[in-house]
């Protein structure tokens, strides 16, 4: 009997519990537009991408790969790092080095920037001190000479992955903080992280030399999601403070640790080849 | 994550089994007590098939599948308690990847009287025919969606059952974490008015009657959308509820069972986050007395997809079951189309006649023959625009109206199938069949702009029985249709040695594909043995792809190639 009516009480609780918060009637409109989500350009950071160049066989990289990573303890989420595997010293090799990380973007970039020496960076593709291809030295200078401008887009990702089929699918909201002119393209980039294969290295500092066998690749370009010069934004027409863009691209991975993958997307002016934006995303969020 | 969940799981369950004999000892009911359970491993040795596809990049060194599950259950008197191991490793092919690895997704604690029944842990329940909740598992499908949290079952007087839960569901190995999925909150109320009602007590009418009332509430992510370069942001309900009444009624030969379901607004992947409230009907009438039965079955479904998770789109996080209205074909040619529920809108028939004509007379033969005929027939919903301005299933809009007798145009399924069995004589017992089935293959397997199906399927299924133990046989089905893969002829021997062994030999031929190179044989060959409470069977060859259904849910199976080897017993 006692468990009888402990039993009613239970289900009397419950039954309380769920009528108070059971059910949300939502009237129209049902889309409401964002207030005042147009943001002052000047609270709005701008971010940096540093494309290091660079190759397993090439012993001088590791040192530079960690000047651009001690960078990214210093900028935080305000610069984003890719690895761009290509070159003489990407090709696989015999022993120890027969992994292959080069990609058609890659090879294209490299070929396209003229780059045929390493280690070697673009920051923003932009140019510092007369030039695009900056060496390491210059990296930091360069990121804070940009750091200083305000920025003119926001990015907004929206990534749905369904782990089952490896399909990725994106969703970009590019935001324009300022009146633009010229032509924008977004472009969509895959990294993977923490890939473990031998590294050839002159630095003691850094491991083991002439080769550390067990070297964690970090940022390693695994590809773009819509081709190395992205899709058009804005196709020429003036874009103006306040216009917000949508693009959608989807690729499946390839076999990649997914966990270990981010999405890193960029808006960039056709005419000078500069980032004026980017963010990332990993694919599992 | 997946680790750390699954240690935290294992610990949980290793405390609990640690406890239960000190706790229970202390009590004295550890005396009496019984430990029951099943093991099943199913593995599959996949080999490389050029014809199929299937080359050695694609298998890409995983050669090698295996899902494997153990049940253990212990009860003493009242009480009972059990967990459920599985593994995949990796999971066998069309199995979602997200099962790989292994643990105990599954425990439970139940204390059970008269009177109540509580649990806590792990349960599956279902309020009515399942349209506001169902959790159950289906280990072919690879679905299951329990619930982790704690249910109530109390009896407080004669013919009343009331039922409350709250729990959240199995989503592979993701622990329940950072409202990561929704809460779910149900209560069911049956009446057994015959019990309740003293006018009702000797009455030959038996009426049931019951409502469930079940609450989701999800943190709701912000979500936005750009319409003309101008941003929005949808109003999302964080508590969606669906509410059911149903009854039945039944008088000797004839019962009649009805079910009608309502959901609030709930903006979904699935419905491409439209805000129409969803509502579902479900009757049964049947009739039957000794050598005949008929049934008649309607349904009708509209916006009905109700997961604990808003951007679920697997069949995965189903607060609810839609059961479909179609005949569920056993013979392999007529499951390459089988119909899956749409659960965003459909309305439904399905009328059977199962009729045994009297032995000893002329039509019916000595032992007598059994008629079978079935109708089945699934339309869309005929949808209307909310306004001229908003397109129908326009997101963020109320989507559309649908009257509730509207019919679309769209022909989903039709079948109609005829089935006749006749025992000959001592030894042979014959099966024919016939079934003509329409099947809309753009909307039920996503082959956009295809035409419907239209197949036409024959089965002669021979049993002889050579003695006491042992028996032969045939079974061969031929299907003709123009469209998707075209024709197909399949014929299968089995042998039997009762109750040991079991030995079969099949083929499927495509030789009607028009494509030259997939005229293909899908052979196979397999081997059972049998003692006692345990199965060991062995089968080799290919599998073709297609869909496998378990009542209206359904999985994409991939064609493979290989050694299969199952096991299975219990104690």
């Amino acid at each position: 009997m006692m468990m009888k009516k402990f039993s009613i009480n239970i289900l009397a609780i419950l039954f309380v519990f769920g009528i108070f918060q059971s059910c949300d009637k939502i009237n129209a409109p049902y889309l409401v537009k964002k207030q005042g989500n147009t943001p002052n350009p000047q609270e709005v950071t701008r971010k940096v991408l540093l494309e290091e160049f660079t190759g397993h066989t090439c012993v001088n990289c590791p040192t530079a790969s960690l000047v651009a990573h001690d960078l990214g303890s210093i900028y935080e989420d305000q610069l984003i790092l890719i690895s761009v595997h290509a070159g003489n010293y990407a090709e696989p090799q015999g022993g120890d080095f027969t992994c292959d990380f080069r990609t058609l973007t890659g090879n294209e970039l490299n070929g396209y920037f003229g780059i045929t020496y390493y280690p070697i960076a673009l920051v923003n593709r932009q140019e510092y001190s007369g030039s695009t291809i900056l060496t390491s030295g210059n990296w930091e200078p360069a990121i804070e000479d940009i750091l200083t401008q305000p920025a003119d887009a926001i990015i907004s990702l929206n990534n749905n992955f369904n782990e089952s089929t490896k399909e990725l699918s994106l969703t970009i909201s590019t935001e324009f903080l300022n009146d633009l002119s010229g032509t924008f393209n977004i472009c969509a980039y895959i990294v993977e992280d923490s890939i473990i294969s031998p590294q050839k290295n002159n630095n003691e500092n850094i491991g083991i030399t002439p080769t550390i066998f067990d070297y964690v690749h970090m940022h390693v370009l695994r590809g773009a999601i819509n081709s190395t010069w992205g899709d058009a934004i804005n196709e020429g027409l003036t874009i103006t403070s306040g216009e917000i863009y949508e693009n959608t691209c989807s690729t499946t991975l390839g076999n990649w640790v997914a966990k270990n993958c981010h999405v890193i997307v960029f808006v960039i002016n056709n005419e000078s080849n500069e980032i004026i934006q980017v963010e990332e995303v990993g694919v599992v969020e | 994550m997946k680790m750390i969940y699954k240690m935290k799981n294992s610990i949980k369950i290793l405390l609990l089994f640690i406890l239960i004999p000190f706790l229970a000892k202390s009590q004295g009911i550890l005396e009496g007590g019984s430990v029951h359970g099943n093991f099943e491993i199913n593995s599959q040795y996949y080999n490389s098939d050029d014809k199929l596809g299937i080359t050695d990049s694609i298998l890409n060194g995983k050669v090698f599948g295996m899902n494997a599950f153990g049940n253990i259950n212990y009860t003493n008197g009242n009480f009972s308690a059990g967990i459920r191991y599985e593994a995949y490793l990796p999971p066998l092919s069309g199995f979602d990847i997200r099962y790989e690895g292994h643990g105990i997704p599954f425990w439970y604690t139940s204390y059970k009287t008269k009177d109540v029944d509580i649990t806590i842990g792990h349960f599956y329940e279902q309020f009515g025919n399942g349209l506001v909740l169902r959790s159950y598992q289906e280990w072919m499908l690879g679905s299951d969606n329990s619930f982790n949290g704690a249910r109530v079952i109390a009896h407080p007087f004669k013919g009343i059952t009331l039922k409350g839960l709250i729990g959240t569901q199995r989503y592979y190995w993701e622990a329940y974490e950072n409202n990561n999925r929704g809460i779910v909150k149900g209560l069911d109320a049956e009446f057994f008015l015959n019990d309740v009602l003293k006018v009702l007590k000797e009455s030959k009418t038996k009426i049931m009657i019951g409502s469930s009332f079940v609450s989701n509430y999800e943190k709701t992510r912000t979500k936005t959308i750009i319409q003309d370069t101008i941003k929005y942001e949808y109003q999302l309900p964080n508590n969606v509820a669906a509410f059911a009444g149903r009854m039945n009624i039944s008088r000797r030969k004839i019962n009649f069972g009805t079910e009608y379901a309502y959901k609030i607004n709930n903006p979904s992947a699935m419905n491409n986050y439209i805000y129409k409230n969803g509502e579902a009907f479900l009757a049964n009438l049947s009739y039957s007395k000794k050598g005949l039965g008929i049934m008649f079955s309607a349904k009708r479904i509209d916006n009905m997809s109700y997961k604990s998770k808003m951007t679920e789109l697997s069949n995965a996080l189903d607060i609810n079951y839609l059961p479909p209205l179609s005949k569920q074909h056993k013979y392999s040619l007529a499951t390459i189309y089988p119909y899956a529920t749409q659960p965003n809108g459909e309305m439904g028939i399905q009328g059977q006649i199962m009729y045994t004509i009297p032995k000893k007379s002329k039509l019916g033969g000595k032992y007598g023959t059994k008629v079978e005929i079935n109708y089945s027939n699934v339309h869309s919903l005929k949808k209307e625009q909310v306004s001229d301005e908003i397109g129908i299933d326009s997101t963020g809009t109320l989507g559309y109206t649908s009257g509730f007798l509207n019919i679309g145009e769209v022909n989903y399924y039709e079948d109609f199938n005829v089935m006749m069995t006749r025992k000959l004589n001592k030894s042979w017992k014959v099966k024919l069949s016939y079934i003509n089935m329409k099947y809309n293959i753009d909307v039920v397997e996503g082959h956009t702009g295809e035409e419907n199906v239209h197949a036409q399927i024959g089965v002669l299924d021979v049993l002889y029985k050579i003695n006491y133990t042992n028996s032969l046989r045939f079974v061969y089905q031929q299907m003709f249709t123009e469209q998707d893969k075209g024709d197909w002829a399949a014929a299968m021997l089995e042998y039997n040695i009762a109750p040991k062994w079991f030995f079969s030999v099949m083929d499927e031929y495509n030789y009607g594909n028009p494509e030259e190179d997939m005229k293909l044989h899908y052979y196979s060959v397999a081997f059972a043995f049998v003692k006692n409470v345990t199965r060991v069977s062995v089968s080799y060859g290919r599998q073709r792809e297609g869909l496998l259904c378990v009542g209206g849910v359904c999985r994409q199976v991939p064609a493979s190639n290989g050694l299969s080897l199952t096991f299975s017993s219990s104690f």
